[in-house]
């Protein structure tokens, strides 16, 4: 998910970090932030980052970018400014955001501040602020613990409160003095927090492998999933429960099958180059004290090792591609996703992991549970006692609905009922030929009377039945008209329909 | 709410005449036909049925009920058959014109109440779907609750305002009486009402009748709310859509600029406008977004009643046809799917649209053109299963383009895998939807039973040629190794793969060389064959001892292979060497680390070990980093129980001829006799 650096460039960003230490709280962040995103380089690769400073007016320094050189570039050029209008920034942020990712893709917020965020800290409120895209926004403060203490609490309360994180979750560097150190290993702890890998393993039977997911599927949702199980309907299908670390594909259907189902979130399912936890450690130590090139290579050779060893995930995406099939993919009990070859050039291709909301979302599909291997659904009697009979893609809709050419519908309403009457007329005229057509729309017409009750309508009929049999010489177009007239008049049972005379 | 009870209340309504009258041209001049306040009422309620049944076919039950004097007849029922349209439409020609009495004896508001009454017993009845939860299990039940919450609507005609405090009295009563009386009979089938709303549209025409006043919601009592409309006659069938929507929160998206051949004027193309009724979530995105201009935006006072001829299009948003192109194959992104229905299915625009989208086009919806005139889809129409969905796609970009090469990751150099064997394993374990029983839940889902069956096929699958030799000379082992990942094997099926068996047996002693490409360096030296042979006999032997548990027969195979295995030259060469070998290495070692790992396993299971040493001297280290199942240890899976299942099955037939049962093939005939000569 996008990155957004949300960076304090107020007047007091500019006050030295301690009696010892020279150097300004600003190039402090800088240096954090520059480790950020070497950690995010190597640990996210495609992650996308913004920067966006603020004081008086807030400004879009870098735009989104995965090129996190540009960053830093942009970073460099960062200077203090004038005083600090963080409301200002808040609104800059909702305004620019749907406009650029729109409002279903959640963003993280790195807030960096000194902590002095002025009077006007806080958004007035009483609830936190709503902005209209998904959010987690995180803050960490160029700042001791002590300084943070003696910032008045009610300040930080509200401010916390207004923009919905604990105080708790706020983090400030560790240790009594303000040091390049503390302040890269408060970066490092923010890393660690919310942007840690995810690790997984894509099962699909006996054969496995190990993956992540990028963006990471840990992340804050609005979600709002629409489940029609019978069963599940009960059973809270509003609580998300964490993506799970194993995942296993259960069988596979056509891409032209799947059409576009509703979306939870979608990543690409890549290699975890830090699958083994003592690797981050130790890449994370790497950054704090910055060491020399000869690990690197080291990594290196293991990683062309990896490169010559057969993975499941290229096997899987080579057949998924080549026979334009999607496989289907349980995450947890009633919870599926979709597995999937996408390219953006014929060149670069790989896996996209599309998550479905919890519960049977795809309305085409009936319900998930119920997908059942084409091959052995005919011949394995174990499947007759689960599932009787099969069907196809896509599953047609249980029930008749109003808009499927409504023939068996009936309405009482001005232009249908002019068109049918008017047929009614045209029939009677040309009698005794039109016997059958005239008695089917005579049928039809009181089949409205009868669901309506619009008897005024049946004796229209009536009438311009009985205008026509006078009006008509042929005796056996009497004889028809007087027999539909008897019927109209007479019968009400609405099983009855008239059938044409016999002869 | 998941239940609606709507009930029309006859007598009041069936006596005047009121509704929008219907004109009918004819020779003689036009003929006017009136409609009584109940026919406007039955169109109001077909309308509030239909929307409800196109747009949850799953999810809301709607009961439908007509009422008299003298009792209440039921026009539906909570039957899942019963919930449908036609259903409703053919109930009401059964139940024909409310009996007209003279309101001498009885007071108009009899029906109401004897509507009311049927409409509590229906609420406490299950619908379906509350059956299918009280019948299963209790272990599954422990996770769900029963909700019994509902709603009553009834269409009546009051006379004056202290009619509602009758009714709304009468509500509380009989609520109380019906949830009393189920607590008392512990009835099954019944449910207490947790939650029940009552709402009473007054259907007027003019004078007193008008003065019933709308009401918001009201809270009776904690369990009880009653709601209060009036409508005019000729606005009902209009005002009914609202309701629905405010009950059902729903919104409306009006597709507009719809190009249509009109034959009238000479095949010029208008424009044209469709309503589509839908849940109100599917604007959500658009007005977070902040990009909506016709719309209020604002959720309003959804309680609104009665007069305002501009609030009906207050909760509808504009969204202008765009005209489809091409539509990739890709997995659309989309945010949401909901189901629609037109507004007014019987006009010729809707049957235009509706015939196009069912037809399997797509339609794309976009905002209305903004000054910069950018284009900006928001929405796409389309077609499932015969049922019109509007699918929400968010806009802004995404992040996932450009995706990392998969040749750059891990395995991405290796060329050699095996791509067109997993096609063909896609294949077999291509999934199909089942009919589903809303009433039983089965012991093991289908898709159970197709994990399963991925689970058998894979047992032995190497990713890349390098690691098989089996799989690189498929032609000359089928059917054995397309019929060994069966779950069941016919005897002429085994009699076909030992069939295989021999004519392998035979080429190594006949000393010709194995059909594998010679591309691979795997061998060097005189011992070539020798080497490939005893790499294909592990491996068969491998994928043998993997299914052995399946069943009978596969348990044959396995012996016939291994008893084939023992006996190839090759392997017995390779195994003096192998053993010699290994003596050396643990001297070396001192039988520390990996080594003594590497006996453990070869006591268990010597010929897989085998395969894995001979494999990692030739580079060849698929085998070991593929998962074995250890199959002398079962593990409880699906597959386990699957076998036992088989093996009882089996012991129920007849027992094995004795025969054919032994390893010789050969039984001695007439022991007894043999045995009574002796005596």
């Amino acid at each position: 998910m996008p990155t957004l650096l949300l960076l304090d460039r107020s007047l007091s960003m500019k006050r030295p970090a301690s009696t010892e230490l020279p150097l300004s709280r600003l190039s402090l962040a800088k240096e954090g932030i520059n480790t950020l995103l070497s950690y995010l380089e190597a640990v996210f690769p495609s992650e996308h980052v913004g920067l966006i400073t603020f004081s008086s007016s807030p400004q879009l320094v870098c735009p989104f970018t995965r090129d996190l050189s540009e960053i830093r570039e942009a970073l460099d050029s960062v200077s203090v400014e004038d005083r600090t209008d963080f409301p200002g920034a808040v609104q800059f942020l909702t305004e620019l955001i749907p406009k650029e990712w729109g409002v279903f893709i959640p963003i993280q917020v790195v807030l960096v501040s000194d902590g002095l965020l002025g009077g006007g800290a806080s958004i007035p409120t009483d609830s936190p602020y709503c902005f209209p895209f998904p959010c987690q926004f995180n803050v960490l403060f160029i700042a001791t613990e002590d300084e943070f203490n003696q910032i008045d609490g009610t300040v930080l309360e509200s401010f916390a409160r207004s923009i919905d994180v604990s105080p708790s979750s706020i983090i400030v560097s560790k240790g009594s003095k303000l040091t390049s150190e503390t302040v890269t290993e408060s970066f490092l702890s923010l890393a660690k927090a919310v942007f840690f890998p995810y690790d997984g393993i894509l099962k699909c039977g006996h054969l496995e492998c190990h993956f992540t997911l990028s963006p990471s599927p840990r992340m804050v949702h609005t979600a709002s999933p629409i489940s029609t199980d019978v069963r599940h309907r009960f059973s809270n299908p509003y609580s998300v429960t964490e993506f799970p670390s194993e995942i296993k594909i259960c069988g596979f259907v056509d891409l032209g099958v799947v059409s576009a189902p509703a979306v939870y979130s979608k990543h690409f399912l890549v290699d975890n180059e830090f699958s083994k936890q003592d690797k981050l450690e130790q890449f994370m130590k790497k950054l704090m004290v910055k060491k020399g090139k000869e690990k690197e290579e080291e990594e290196e050779e293991e990683e062309e090792n990896m490169s010559a060893k057969p993975s499941f995930r290229v096997l899987l995406h080579g057949s998924l591609k080549c026979e334009a099939k999607v496989a289907i993919v349980q995450l947890s009990e009633n919870w599926f996703a979709l597995l999937s070859s996408a390219s953006a050039s014929s060149k670069k291709s790989n896996l996209i992991l599309t998550v479905l909301f919890p519960g049977d979302n795809i309305p085409w599909f009936g319900q998930m549970s119920y997908l059942g291997s084409k091959v052995h659904s005919g011949s394995d009697p174990r499947l007759s006692e689960s599932a009787s009979s099969k069907s196809d893609f896509p599953v047609s809709i249980p029930h008749f609905m109003s808009y499927q050419a409504p023939s068996n519908l009936f309405w009482a309403k001005e232009p249908g009922l002019q068109t049918d009457f008017a047929k009614l007329v045209r029939y009677s005229h040309k009698l005794p030929e039109k016997e059958a057509s005239l008695i089917k729309e005579l049928n039809k017409l009181r089949q409205v009377v009868l669901t309506y009750s619009l008897p005024h309508l049946s004796n229209a009929m009536c009438s311009v039945l009985a205008q026509e049999e006078t009006n008509t010489t042929n005796h056996q177009a009497k004889a028809i008209l007087q027999y539909c007239i008897q019927f109209l008049s007479t019968n009400q049972n609405p099983h009855d329909k008239l059938s044409p005379m016999a002869k | 709410m998941e239940k609606t009870v709507v009930i029309v209340s006859g007598n009041s309504l069936s006596s005047s005449y009121g509704g929008p009258e219907i004109s009918l041209d004819h020779d003689g001049g036009p003929i006017k036909i009136g409609k009584m306040l109940w026919t406007s009422c039955i169109e109001a309620v077909t309308e509030y049925c239909r929307i409800i049944f196109d747009l949850f076919p799953d999810e809301y039950q709607v009961c439908v009920a007509a009422a008299d004097e003298v009792k209440c007849h039921p026009i539906n029922t909570w039957r899942d058959e019963d919930q449908e349209l036609t259903k409703v439409q053919s109930g009401f020609q059964k139940f024909g014109f409310p009996v007209l009495t003279p309101p001498v004896s009885r007071s108009h508001m009899t029906s109401i109440l004897q509507g009311l009454q049927f409409g509590m017993r229906c609420l406490a009845q299950l619908t379906a779907t509350q059956y299918a939860v009280s019948v299963c299990s209790q272990s599954v039940k422990k996770h769900l609750t029963t909700i019994n919450h509902g709603r009553i609507v009834v269409f009546c005609s009051l006379e004056s305002p202290n009619d509602l405090k009758d009714v709304e009295k009468a509500a509380l009563n009989l609520l109380r009486m019906e949830n009393t009386d189920i607590k008392q009979k512990q009835d099954p089938v019944r449910l207490p009402i947790q939650r029940c709303e009552v709402a009473v549209v007054n259907v007027y025409v003019s004078g007193a009748q008008s003065q019933i006043m709308p009401s918001p919601s009201r809270q009776i009592s904690n369990d009880l709310s009653v709601s209060v409309y009036s409508y005019h006659a000729k606005e009902l069938i209009v005002k009914t859509i609202d309701l629905v929507k405010t009950h059902f929160t729903l919104k409306s998206t009006s597709v507009t600029n719809i190009p249509m051949k009109e034959e009238q004027s000479g095949g010029g193309s208008f424009n044209y406008d469709v309503e589509l009724i839908h849940k109100a979530d599917a604007h959500r995105d658009i007005i977070r977004s902040g990009h909506q201009l016709d719309s209020s935006g604002k959720e309003g006072n959804s309680k609104e009643t009665g007069g305002g001829s501009g609030s009906r299009r207050s909760d509808t948003v504009m969204l202008r046809w765009s005209t489809p192109k091409s539509m990739t194959l890709d997995l659309h992104y989309c945010s949401s799917v909901y189901r629609v229905t037109p507004a007014d299915v019987t006009s010729r625009p809707t049957i235009c649209l509706i015939n196009f989208v069912l037809s399997g086009k797509p339609v794309l919806l976009e905002q209305p053109r903004k000054a910069n005139n950018s284009k900006l889809i928001t929405h796409l129409l389309t077609c499932h299963g015969g049922g019109i969905f509007l699918h929400c796609i968010p806009g802004g970009r995404s992040c996932l383009d450009e995706p990392p090469s998969i040749s750059e990751g891990w395995g991405g150099r290796v060329t050699d895998y095996r791509i067109s064997d997993f096609s063909s394993l896609i294949q077999d374990n291509m999934l199909v939807p089942n009919t589903v029983e809303r009433t039983k839940i089965p012991s093991q889902y289908p898709l159970q039973l197709a994990e399963a069956n991925l689970e058998r096929m894979t047992r032995h699958w190497p990713l890349v040629f390098s690691d098989t030799v089996a799989y690189s000379m498929v032609h000359e082992l089928e059917p054995l190794l397309s019929i060994i990942h069966r779950p069941v094997i016919s005897d002429p099926e085994l009699d076909s793969c030992k069939e295989v068996i021999k004519s392998i047996q035979d080429k190594e002693e006949y000393s010709e060389p194995l059909p594998i490409p010679s591309s691979g360096t795997r061998t060097r030296g005189s011992s070539k064959r020798d080497e490939q042979y005893h790499l294909l006999w592990n491996e068969l032997e491998v994928i043998a001892s993997k299914y052995r548990q399946q069943s009978e027969q596969h348990r044959m195979l396995y012996d016939f292979i291994s008893h084939a295995v023992s006996q190839s030259p090759s392997c017995q060469n390779t195994r003096a060497l192998l053993e010699k070998k290994e003596e050396e290495m643990a001297a070396k070692s001192g039988g520390g680390g990996g080594a003594s790992a590497n006996n453990k396993t070869a006591k268990e299971e010597p010929a897989i070990a085998k395969t894995q040493s001979v494999t990692s001297n030739n580079k060849v280290k698929g085998m070991r980093s593929s998962p074995y199942p250890v199959p002398a240890k079962p593990v409880a899976s699906l597959l386990s129980i699957w076998t036992t299942q088989l093996n009882a099955k089996a012991m129920q037939g007849r027992p094995e001829f004795r025969g054919r049962a032994t390893q010789s093939n050969k039984a001695e005939l007439y022991t007894f006799m043999k045995n009574g000569s002796d005596r």
